[in-house]
């Protein structure tokens, strides 16, 4: 067991809260063997890129992109040092599941730290198309963290629908 | 951490090379963390007739506890106590239902069981067990020295 424990830790984040709890559950981690902690966040070009648009827009558009990538990376990376870890803030633009996984192999990382669930929401409701994408071809190995799907607040909404409906019942009663 | 820290790991193996470096990594987490370690082993449910009982045990005793005395033994290597686990039924979902009535933190995996072919790719207990885990899977790729 004098193996090379987990030396480098990509945690992938797109901002979302889950991706948030996986990175709090990736730094654990990386605490146990004093891992390099990468805070990789991928701006999704593959959406607006078959579109055209004019120039101004596609540059205010890669500007909050950049924005928020730089707010979810520096979470990651604050969070890491204050754990007394080395980290790194990277922050890349294409497909996100090949982008990490590129990044993976030319930095030669052992461990990528992914959320079930991202920003893409329920698309497959138990794990997000990235993550499934990064599980699957990833070459290394992949911690995935779990985030427990809240259905009551993705009910909440037919819930207020229900409210609103319920006084209108009454008028007719009347 | 807000995080509660890992108490319980469970290790699934069938035997295999891969499940085997996939039960280092995961004593290795132990070993850090003092997580209890449980070793799972699922038999298929067609290993064993419910007819003939005695080929059941048979069966389940003699691959299943071979697989589970592996990682006991690098368990005692570690320093980390290893339960041993043998169930019956569906591989994933006999993990699953393990995982959540003994309140595992994390399921340790290999990519490729048994029937593996493709290194790349998942095996499907593995897929399974991702797509549906209420918990943390870790899925290890990398070799065990």
């Amino acid at each position: 067991m004098e193996r090379d424990f987990f030396k480098k830790i990509l945690i992938a984040t797109d901002g979302s809260t889950a991706a948030e709890n996986a990175a709090d559950f990736g730094i654990e981690i990386a605490g146990l063997s004093g891992a390099k902690v990468y805070a990789v966040y991928v701006i999704d070009i593959t959406s607006f890129d078959s579109i055209l648009m004019d120039e101004p827009l596609t540059k205010d558009m890669s500007e909050r992109f950049e924005k928020k990538g730089l707010e979810a990376t520096s979470y990651v990376e604050e969070n890491a040092k204050a754990a007394g870890l080395e980290a790194e803030a990277v922050m890349l633009k294409g497909n996100p599941a090949k982008e990490i996984l590129d990044f993976v192999e030319k930095q030669k990382i052992d461990m990528i730290v992914v959320g079930s669930i991202g920003k893409s929401g329920i698309e497959r409701l138990a794990l997000g198309s990235v993550s499934g994408k990064v599980v699957r071809n990833a070459k290394v190995s992949v911690l995935v963290v779990r985030e427990i799907f809240d259905f009551t607040k993705f009910f909440s909404r037919s819930q207020k629908k229900a409210k609103i409906s319920a006084p209108v019942i009454l008028e007719k009663e009347q | 951490m807000k995080r509660r820290p890992y108490r319980k790991i469970l290790l699934a193996t069938d035997g295999s090379e891969n499940a085997k470096s996939a039960a280092c990594s995961g004593l290795e987490i132990a070993r850090n963390t003092g997580a209890e370690v449980y070793a799972v082993y699922v038999a298929g449910i067609s290993c064993c007739s419910p007819i003939m009982p005695e080929s059941y045990d048979w069966e389940i005793g003699k691959k299943g506890s071979e697989a589970v005395a592996e990682i006991e033994e690098m368990g005692r290597e570690a320093g980390v106590p290893v339960n041993a686990v043998l169930l019956q039924g569906h591989p994933a979902q006999e993990i699953l239902n393990f995982a959540e009535k003994n309140d595992i933190d994390m399921v340790v995996m290999g990519t490729q069981g048994k029937a593996g072919v493709d290194k790349f790719l998942l095996g499907r207990v593995t897929e399974k067990v991702v797509r549906h885990a209420k918990t943390e899977v870790l899925v290890v790729r990398s070799p065990c020295l």
